[in-house]
């Protein structure tokens, strides 16, 4: 199955921050392809998708920011009414519990991010329902 | 010639009780006789009716008075020193003096060699030889672990690295380059000099000779220890020593690492209740109470340490009949009341050491919130485990509910960045208290 590499960056509650991170990102030449932030009152935690991980993930660790890389599933899906649902309710078919996503749209193409549980449970319902996948250097041309 | 066996000295190291204390003794009167030939014990036991006849044995020690910090900064700079050995002093060490004069410890050149024995013989003690390549990475000028160290690794014969504190890149260039096999620093910067090999990507454990580590000046735990040990791969030492009792080489660990020996020979040691100044029952915390044995220039008698320590009952199986001290608890100055319960930053340090996931840096506030004090603990995400929220909050909680049950009191825990806090090249700044005095 096509997994797509994420970074997640531990963010201290500082002003500024987040700034200092994106500025090295931009410093490095490398480019973002999805991004969010999730936060709570005492810290956040910013989801990368980027050009290149190895070297973002080198960069950080240089730069002593906590960094952490998981697998996600990028899915396409058409942006007409009722294909995000349906495409959620075939992985809730197979089990699969999403623990967070994000999405980002171009043209007529809409990419989930999506944070599965069970990548095993993913996969089943890729298979079944014909789930499309984009692979990371499909991504970054996206 | 084996010159540097003389730095193991089992007629002393193992001497029995009771000849010990003879000696003990015979150097606490000689003590007396040259701490009156300064202005401040002159005065002291004139007025007292105290001199050398006043001891008859250990005991009679008691029927002198202490001498504080006070007496010293009161003192400043040469009230202390003896008559006739002005000309004879050598070197002086100063401590920083944030609060009003600093204290000044004056040595003659018997003093510095005795002290330079001392801290050879603590070196030996844990496997230090002259084929060892030491590196000191302590602070040298005033702060006497830089020179103490150097003066007794040289006596022992080692080869000297005087790197001196700070500058990471550069001390991991001298481990390679020079294979050094024992490091000396205090124990917050062992932490990252560690780091700076994770960052250039060297194992530390496989890539360098280092075997021995001494750590000391700063109080911290046995946890504190083994997490060093782990990342070194190499047994880490600790090390007690004061300025005002000369420096490092005071009390040291040996192989069996079940607490610090302290040199009997040189030292008469007292630890004493802090309210009621009675010694306490052995094996109960107290104050730690030094008088000097050896010490020409400026002997200090009966000096409150402001560390908190006990005795560690029982024989220790290396031989050594030196007693031992157990770890420095704190300093009777460091303690800070929150809502009516005592506490000293060793306690929070040692829950904290508990979880591998956090690092070994730590910041500790005290803050009046309305009209309650509270505490926040920041400590610093060693590395990013998860991406999942619940898991750090459930981490946050697990620490907060392990402090509360040390500490009596449920603090504010809150996760940081890796090296987001201070960083400290001298001693750490672990308590921030801002509440209204």
């Amino acid at each position: 199955m096509k997994t797509v590499q994420q970074l997640s960056v531990f963010l201290e509650n500082k002003f500024g921050r987040l700034n200092e991170i994106l500025e090295i990102l931009g410093g490095a030449n490398v480019s973002i392809i999805a991004s969010s932030v999730a936060d709570t009152t005492e810290y956040g935690i910013l989801r990368l998708i980027t050009s290149d991980t190895e070297k973002v993930a080198d960069i950080f660790k240089k730069a002593n920011i906590n960094v952490f890389i998981s697998e996600v599933l990028a899915v396409g899906c058409k942006s007409d009414a009722g294909s995000f649902a349906t495409e959620l309710k075939n992985f809730a078919n197979e089990g699969v519990v999403i623990e967070y996503m994000y999405s980002f749209s171009r043209n007529q193409d809409t990419v989930m991010i999506l944070k599965a549980n069970d990548l095993k449970a993913a996969q089943r319902a890729v298979e079944k329902y014909n789930i499309t996948l984009i692979s990371e250097s499909l991504l970054i041309k996206f | 010639m084996q010159n540097n066996t003389i730095y193991y000295q089992p007629e002393i190291e193992t001497m029995g009780r009771e000849d010990l204390e003879k000696l003990q003794v015979k150097r606490l009167k000689e003590t007396i006789t040259q701490a009156m030939k300064s202005p401040f014990y002159k005065k002291e036991y004139a007025e007292k009716g105290i001199n050398a006849e006043t001891i008859a044995n250990i005991d009679d020690i008691r029927k002198l008075p202490f001498t504080t910090k006070s007496d010293l900064r009161d003192n400043y700079p040469f009230g202390f020193v003896a008559e006739g050995m002005k000309d004879k002093v050598v070197r002086l060490h100063s401590s920083s003096g944030t609060t009003g004069h600093p204290t000044v410890i004056c040595h003659s050149q018997h003093d510095l060699d005795q002290w330079a024995m001392r801290v050879a013989r603590s070196l030996y003690m844990v496997g230090v030889r002259e084929s060892d390549v030491f590196q000191n990475s302590s602070g040298y000028g005033m702060f006497t672990g830089g020179l103490g160290f150097q003066y007794g690794a040289e006596t022992l014969g080692a080869l000297t690295v005087p790197a001196a504190a700070g500058n990471t890149p550069r001390q991991i260039k001298f481990i390679q380059d020079f294979g050094t096999s024992v490091i000396h620093a205090i124990p917050s910067y062992t932490s990252r000099l560690y780091e700076g090999f994770v960052e250039q990507g060297i194992d530390v454990k496989t890539e360098t000779n280092i075997k021995i580590l001494l750590i000391g000046a700063e109080p911290h735990t046995d946890e504190q220890r083994k997490k060093i040990e782990a990342n070194f791969g190499a047994k880490a030492y600790n090390s007690f020593g004061l300025s005002e009792m000369s420096g490092p080489g005071v009390a040291f660990e040996c192989t069996y690492q079940d607490g610090l020996h302290i040199w009997e020979d040189c030292y008469i040691v007292e630890i004493v209740d802090t309210e009621t100044l009675e010694p306490v029952a052995d094996g109960e915390i107290g104050e730690l109470v030094l008088t000097t044995l050896d010490r020409d220039a400026m002997p200090i008698i009966r000096y409150r340490t402001r560390d908190l320590t006990r005795f560690i009952t029982g024989e220790c199986a290396c031989g050594r009949t030196h007693r031992r001290l157990d770890r420095v608890k704190g300093r009777s100055d460091d303690m800070f009341i929150v809502k009516g319960v005592n506490i000293f930053p060793m306690q929070i340090e040692k829950v904290l050491m508990q979880f591998k996931e956090i690092g070994t840096n730590y910041l500790i506030t005290i803050a009046n919130v309305g009209s309650n004090d509270e505490i926040k603990i920041e400590v610093e995400l060693d590395a990013l485990f998860t991406d999942d929220y619940s898991k750090l909050e459930k981490l946050g909680k697990e620490i907060t509910r392990t402090l509360r049950d040390e500490i009596l009191i449920t603090p504010k825990v809150l996760l940081v960045g890796k090296n987001s806090l201070p960083k400290h090249d001298g001693k750490a700044v672990r308590v921030n208290d801002l509440r209204d005095k």
